[in-house]
């Protein structure tokens, strides 16, 4: 079957017939797929071709007649060899000098925007953005407007203090190494995390905050072989909650990659990693590779240490960035944060939504905003 | 007492199975290397570079005591139960729940319709006939169901998943709608959200608050089921499906949202097993396909699409008002034919809780004696 080239790009016949953008075809509002390919009974043909006003026209060979018109943008937004598609997100990885002496450039939440803008755009280049003068009730605000909060066996705002008897340890005062959220011992989606803190008045209980690709990018130059394993060997992450009854239990790898082979998640919590099911000829290698990565974490040279201070919050993407605390003593003063978390996929699907917005919005016949 | 000098070898064994130096030291229990209340791991063994090792060894029936050849002296005690279920070579089941999956078709059900049980029965501990039904079939029916009863229900069981709609779904056609879902339209076999998002595998809770529409039966499918006999019939169908990422979209006006996520439909578990089903044809866009596989991805997706539609291979009943399907989401998929919205009111209740909260509760109930020494109950086998 040949393709259809349209601006330098190819397009396959039958995908063109499966995303047919005609309202038989399509659901005009909701913009969800009727047209079942699995009912013909043969290959879509293409009776006719042409290109006119920037809009591709293909009349098929079909009983009755069928006509599909795309847009140019349209189609160029799903080229399937579109290799602008990575460059569009723009990605500085860090470390602990990026920033120099200075703290990072911190925004005022009462003034961002929850469809985009400079926090967002920082937010999607280094994983992280810093906000001040946030309150809870603004915390609560901002991230509903972002996309729905994650409901957590702790419900949808954790507030995090040292507790006697916990069952968690973030709910200790001890040093807690870097790591990720309900995403080693759990099968939640990649989360943006939101931390404000409303009292600091601890000795201790510095904020660590580690880049994860950062550091997988320089174990893959550093020990490949190291790297390869933790892509490869999935690992045992656990939570036993004798309060909420739940056991939770799920094997993963550390390194994600993307089908590119870039790291595109790192999930690690040391205090998770329990129980490995591992071979014993396999332990010596998959040790060596983890306390690699472990120790890595741990560098200063790639943590940035702050001190949040009250109405200071910190957005990061979970499964990229790393999160840690030193030990405080609660007996010094009260060091209370509160955690709120949006699945990352409604911070990206407004990216996209912004990114694409001039490509759909003509072809559901809503003007663009 | 059998005391061993275990200084030699890399493992000690017991009961024939193989625990390595490295493995025990680091899931050592006392209170210093793992929290004693929240049992998360406080050892770190990053800074050392030799292997750990004893000075002693000592084991008898129960327990496993290790004196480690460290400054201070370090002991750790292991509950031979705990070792046996942690042992590397005691391979789990897919879940390590003692119910297996039962796989269905529609000749599973001819002359046995599935069993309803009373909301009142069903128990929030994830345990008895209802979550039995759950595990095996990949749903259970639920009768005497309200919004409020459901609610109250799921939330007891995991948090209550907000979605852009909310806390729930309510489901009706209406004008205009942005979601397919809202139309009186069929719906083919699908999953929800774990297709053109990246939430987990869910526990799905679709109560039918209402159902005088004609038209709208209801649809299940076992998706592993399916894909199973899909993999005997068409194994480089299936091995395309396995291998190969799809993309999932949806582009929401109203949220202004347009979700992307890319994955393969068919997902295998470790052990070569079909552990997962995902798949929206609504929500298929494919962009990522290159011209040159076109031909022999549509194949297979057409073919298994068939499959998914063929009757033979459905669960389609009408669901009474107060009545609601609890579903594994990622194993079952789910439609329903077309309905004629002016004919009457049919409204749908969706709520949605994490599967693995679900899975969480019962891992608890069978585990609980090795963490929770007094209380009853929690076997020692394979997890």
């Amino acid at each position: 079957m040949t393709s259809i080239m349209v601006d330098g790009h190819e397009y396959h016949p039958t995908w063109l017939r499966d995303n047919c953008l005609c309202t038989g075809c399509r659901h005009a509002t909701s913009f969800e797929k009727i047209v079942d390919l699995s009912t013909f009974p043969s290959s879509p043909r293409a009776r006719s071709v042409r290109i006119e006003n920037a809009t591709l026209v293909v009349d098929w060979d079909e009983q009755p007649e069928h006509r599909s018109v795309f847009p140019a943008p349209w189609l160029r937004a799903h080229a399937h060899d579109d290799t602008d598609r990575r460059r569009r997100r723009p990605q500085t990885l860090w470390a602990a000098n990026t920033w120099g002496q200075d703290e990072p450039p911190s925004h005022d939440m009462r003034r961002c925007d929850g469809m985009g803008g400079e926090w967002a755009d920082d937010l999607e280049r280094y994983g992280i953005c810093f906000f001040h003068s946030v309150t809870e009730a603004e915390l609560d605000r901002f991230a509903t407007s972002v996309g729905p909060l994650l409901n957590t066996e702790f419900g949808d705002h954790i507030v995090v203090r040292a507790e006697p008897d916990t069952s968690d340890l973030a709910l200790t005062a001890r040093h807690l190494s870097p790591h990720t959220d309900f995403s080693a011992h759990m099968h939640t989606a990649p989360l943006l995390q939101f931390i404000l803190c409303l009292q600091q008045r601890a000795t201790g209980g510095d904020s660590i905050q580690v880049d994860g690709f950062t550091i997988a990018n320089e174990l893959r130059r550093a020990s490949p072989e190291s790297f390869d394993l933790l892509v490869r060997t999935p690992l045992g992450f656990q939570q036993f909650y004798a309060n909420s009854r739940y056991f939770f239990r799920r094997t993963r790898p550390i390194i994600e990659l993307d089908r590119y082979g870039d790291v595109s998640g790192v999930f690690f919590a040391h205090s998770h990693a329990s129980g490995w099911r591992l071979a014993p000829d396999e332990v010596d290698a998959v040790y060596a590779a983890y306390n690699a990565f472990f120790a890595m974490t741990k560098d200063p040279a790639y943590q940035l240490r702050t001190r949040m201070k009250e109405g200071d919050c910190v957005a990061f993407r979970n499964g990229r960035i790393l999160h840690g605390r030193t030990g405080f003593d609660p007996g010094s003063g009260p060091r209370t944060l509160v955690d709120v978390f949006v699945p990352y996929d409604y911070f990206d699907a407004r990216r996209n939504y912004l990114r694409y917005a001039d490509a759909y919005l003509p072809v559901i016949g809503v003007p663009p905003a | 007492m059998p005391t061993t000098d275990a200084a030699t070898t890399d493992a000690i064994s017991v009961h024939g199975t193989e625990f390595h130096l490295w493995w025990l030291r680091d899931n050592c229990h006392c209170p210093e290397c793992r929290h004693p209340t929240s049992f998360q791991k406080l050892a770190d063994l990053s800074d050392r570079r030799a292997i750990p090792r004893p000075s002693q060894v000592r084991h008898n029936g129960d327990t496993l005591v290790i004196e480690w050849n460290e400054s201070p002296p370090h002991r750790s005690v292991f509950p031979v139960r705990w070792l046996a279920a942690h042992a590397a070579d005691n391979a789990p089941g897919p879940s390590g729940d003692e119910i297996s999956p039962v796989l269905w078709d529609a000749g599973t059900w001819v002359g046995s319709t599935p069993v309803a049980h009373d909301l009142l029965d069903c128990d929030i501990d994830a345990v008895g006939p209802w979550a039995d039904h759950l595990v095996r079939y990949g749903f259970a029916l639920l009768d005497n169901v309200t919004h409020e009863s459901l609610d109250r229900f799921a939330a007891a069981l995991g948090p209550v998943l907000n979605t852009e709609f909310g806390r729930s779904i309510t489901l009706r056609a209406k004008p205009g709608a942005t979601d397919l879902a809202e139309t009186g339209h069929a719906l083919s076999p699908h999953t929800d959200y774990s297709v053109h998002t990246h939430l987990p595998p869910l526990l799905q809770f679709m109560l039918f608050a209402e159902n005088g529409a004609t038209g709208g039966e209801s649809i299940l499918v076992d998706g592993i089921s399916v894909a199973e006999s899909f993999r005997a019939e068409h194994p480089d169908h299936f091995a395309m499906l396995r291998d190969t990422a799809v993309n999932f979209q949806q582009f929401y006006t109203n949220w202004r949202y347009f979700l992307q996520r890319s994955r393969p439909v068919l997902e295998v578990s470790g052990n070569g097993g079909v552990s997962g089903v995902f798949f929206a044809h609504s929500h298929a866009c494919n962009w990522a396909l290159a011209p040159a596989e076109a031909d022999a991805y549509y194949a297979a997706y057409n073919a298994f699409f068939r499959y998914l539609k063929d009757p033979a291979n459905q669960l389609r009943t009408r669901i009474e008002p107060g009545q609601c399907v609890a579903m594994r989401n990622g194993r079952l998929l789910h439609g329903r034919t077309a309905f004629d919205p002016a004919s009457g009111p049919r409204t749908v209740i969706d709520v949605f809780i994490g599967w693995e909260y679900f899975e969480a509760r019962r891992r608890f109930h069978r585990r609980r004696s090795l963490y929770v020494p007094d209380q009853d109950g929690g076997g020692a086998g394979p997890e």
